[in-house]
């Protein structure tokens, strides 16, 4: 899951492992939070379990955004999870992926008040 | 070490997706149920942003210790899980489709043991403007493009498609846009002349200059910038 070649075989539709580990997460997830509303099950403190609905807005920040990280998904391999998991694979150089990312993150705070939302 | 091994290499060979894929979904109603916490890997970059640099920017001026804190927490644990998985095996070759070898190899990759292209992902190859590419630039999109987006393949794919929501579906489109113009149009350009040691540079030409070009220089995807006069060569660096 966390090789640059896994990412190429499903950008190139080569594989079906990645999309069976996606589709298979969100079937599991959708189906246990499904069961968490059904029965009302609170969290461990005792809060009532909520999910902020994430907001549309023009829908922008999620088309643009989501083709940024998509581009950087392809050429790094690696989305932000396995980012690290590569470090501690040996792949040190992913540090500097990392600490890219770091300064990508922040240039989007910088640049947030002119974006389209 | 007798029958350390056999177990080392049951808890670090590759799972099937379907025991790999179910596992990753539990996390969406353990993090839930224990912290009342939506998954979501990304945002661990900009709690670190708030965390070592926030400036006067808004977007870093949340309490990252008390909304991030499990966040990174989460992250140190999949680097120590890496290193643990590192040091269980040697560097493991994944069985990678005919089809992606054959297309990586015209790109010229031929090894496929470990996680990545080994050529291309060192500190040496980063001195190169493909592993700059791959590596700087690929990473400040991932950077760029989660925190924009408001989440990544965890928050989006999996967190908000489970949860049925319409501008996560809209992002899981745009990751696969940006995927796909990447692999098929970014990579084989940066790709290029890969396994004879080329790299590549800009240098103005002349359409005619081109025709005369060493073919070297011509095996370049010629793209034309700036009226026709400006191309992007492939040379032996």
């Amino acid at each position: 899951m966390i090789s640059w070649f896994r990412i190429q075989e499903m950008f190139r539709f080569q594989s079906f492992r990645m999309y069976g580990i996606i589709g298979s997460a969100v079937v599991t997830a959708a189906a246990s939070l499904a069961l968490i509303k059904r029965l009302g099950i609170k969290s461990v403190a005792g809060e009532r379990i909520s999910i902020p609905a994430k907001e549309l807005g023009s829908g922008i920040r999620y088309a643009a955004g989501g083709t940024i990280f998509g581009l950087g998904w392809a050429l790094t391999g690696a989305c932000p999870g396995p980012l690290f998991a590569l470090i501690g694979n040996g792949v040190t150089v992913m540090i500097a992926a990392v600490m890219s990312a770091l300064v990508g993150t922040w240039a989007y705070g910088w640049l947030r008040p002119r974006l389209p939302h | 070490m007798k029958g350390g091994a056999p177990r080392a290499s049951l808890a670090f060979a590759e799972w099937p997706w379907y025991v790999a894929g179910p596992l990753i979904g539990l996390f969406v109603p353990a993090l839930l149920l224990v912290g009342n916490k939506v998954f979501g890997i990304s945002s661990n970059l900009s709690h670190l942003c708030a965390a070592v640099a926030p400036g006067k920017l808004e977007f870093f001026h949340h309490d990252w210790r008390k909304v991030g804190f499990w966040n990174l927490v989460f992250v140190a644990g999949v680097l120590i899980g890496g290193l643990l998985a590192f040091h269980g095996e040697p560097p493991q070759t994944f069985a990678i489709s005919t089809e992606t070898r054959a297309a990586l190899a015209r790109l010229g990759i031929h090894d496929f043991s470990g996680v990545a292209p080994h050529e291309l992902f060192t500190w040496h190859a980063l001195l190169t403007l493909r592993g700059f590419v791959l590596v700087v630039v690929g990473g400040f999109l991932v950077g760029f493009g989660t925190a924009y987006a408001g989440g990544c393949t965890s928050g989006h794919a999996i967190s908000g498609l489970a949860n049925f929501e319409l501008p996560s579906l809209i992002a899981v489109f745009g990751f696969f846009a940006g995927g796909l113009a990447a692999t098929y149009f970014i990579l084989p350009f940066v790709l290029a002349g890969y396994d004879r040691g080329h790299n590549f540079r800009i240098r103005r030409m002349r359409s005619g200059q081109f025709r005369t070009a060493s073919s070297e220089a011509r095996i370049s995807g010629r793209l034309p910038f700036a009226g026709h006069r400006l191309w992007i060569c492939f040379e032996p660096v």
